[in-house]
């Protein structure tokens, strides 16, 4: 299973993937979501094997 | 996995051009928000800009795209404090610390200082006030900050995506009045120019570009709930630019084109006068912000 953090800071865990199939797996919307493993920006259709951590961050501003 | 259609390193951001790694999308969105300044003459040399800085996402990428620009005019980051009981505080720190590593004059104004009240004060008994009060009043904040240290013109972190909400947010209202207000209007001499120089930048590219720099720090969100329909068409544009990418632009250049075509309505400038109470430019008796104070003081 692939670790996720998403936006609001949870941890969930989902099958390996691409990053977009991933995004849309959880619900989001992939124009509106960004995500980084190891603080390095991923592509939609990079695949994020098992080991990966993947951090989801929302690109919707705060205030 | 992609790589940069210029360099070959690993891609990070795929552009209308192709894939870019992290050095290239950077340069790639520094020389979009050039172009947007020039396209719009936004800054004169040896302006002093002031710089709408909430130390969220859009405004640190704001300030730091423009230090990077190494454009010929002066910079000092104006952070407004609304007095937000358990959100402004962390975020005001990161905003010191922001400015620090970037090198800018920052300087704080609060809520508390042009009206007295926090903003939780003002709202204590109309909550569902709370953007429409607290963006008028930080907008005067932020006039009194910028005449206070005699800059040409405001800066602030509005992007593509807020621009195309707003044209498309008008035509869900109805509001002709604001659906032909001219897009970087300046409303007369009295006010301070206003510029955005993100107005070409998609969020997403804006917060890549946040991430790619290191420039962002989780923040809590603001506690008090958005204006829904903006949140309805955010949505709805996102999926749109999703599927059909190249969206948000032509939303906002379908708009330039529009307004362009239409004949310039000599009633539309207003002679304005100044607020009774506090003296800000305005064509009523007072002011936005002082008739909203008024309401809730
Ligand atoms: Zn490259
Ligand atoms: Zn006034």
């Amino acid at each position: 299973m692939t670790k996720v953090i998403l936006p609001e800071g949870n941890v969930t865990e989902t099958e390996a993937g691409t990053v977009e199939e991933i995004i849309f797996r959880l619900g989001f919307n992939p124009y509106e979501v960004l995500a980084t493993a190891d603080g390095c920006l991923l592509l939609g259709d990079e695949f994020c094997s098992d080991d990966v951590e993947l951090r989801l961050t929302s690109i919707v501003h705060g205030g | 996995m992609a790589d940069c259609y210029l360099c070959g390193k690993r891609a990070v951001f795929r552009t209308e051009d192709g894939p870019l790694c992290a050095e290239h999308f950077s340069k790639w969105y520094e020389n979009g928000v050039a172009n947007a300044i020039s396209r719009y003459s936004m800054v004169n040399p040896g302006d002093r800009i002031c710089v709408g800085f909430s130390g969220g996402k859009d405004s640190t990428v704001l300030l730091a795209a423009l230090c990077r620009l190494n454009l010929d005019c002066e910079l000092v980051a104006v952070t407004v404090d609304e007095g937000i009981g358990g959100y402004r505080d962390d975020t005001i720190l990161a905003a010191k610390d922001t400015a620090l590593r970037l090198g800018v004059e920052h300087r704080i104004v609060s809520f508390k200082d042009i009206c007295g009240k926090t903003l939780d004060e003002l709202l204590a008994n109309s909550p569902q006030a709370a953007c429409s009060v607290c963006g008028t009043l930080r907008r005067r904040a932020l006039n009194a900050a910028a005449r206070e240290i005699d800059a040409d013109s405001i800066a602030t972190g509005h992007c593509l995506d807020d621009e195309s909400q707003s044209v498309v947010m008008n035509y869900l209202r109805g509001d002709v009045t604001r659906a032909t207000a001219s897009f970087n209007s300046n409303s007369g001499d009295l006010f301070i120019r206003r510029i955005k120089p993100l107005c070409r930048s998609t969020e997403r590219a804006t917060v890549a570009y946040g991430l790619c720099n290191n420039l962002l720090v989780p923040l809590p969100e603001c506690p008090y709930t958005r204006y829904a329909l903006r949140k309805d068409v955010r949505t709805w544009l996102g999926k749109l630019e999703y599927e059909k990418p190249g969206t948000l632009i032509r939303i906002a250049d379908g708009q330039e084109e529009l307004l362009s075509k239409m004949p310039k309505a000599e009633g539309e400038k207003k002679i304005l006068g100044r607020c009774e109470k506090c003296g800000e430019p305005t064509s009523n008796k007072l002011c936005a912000a002082c008739q909203q104070l008024e309401r809730l003081m």
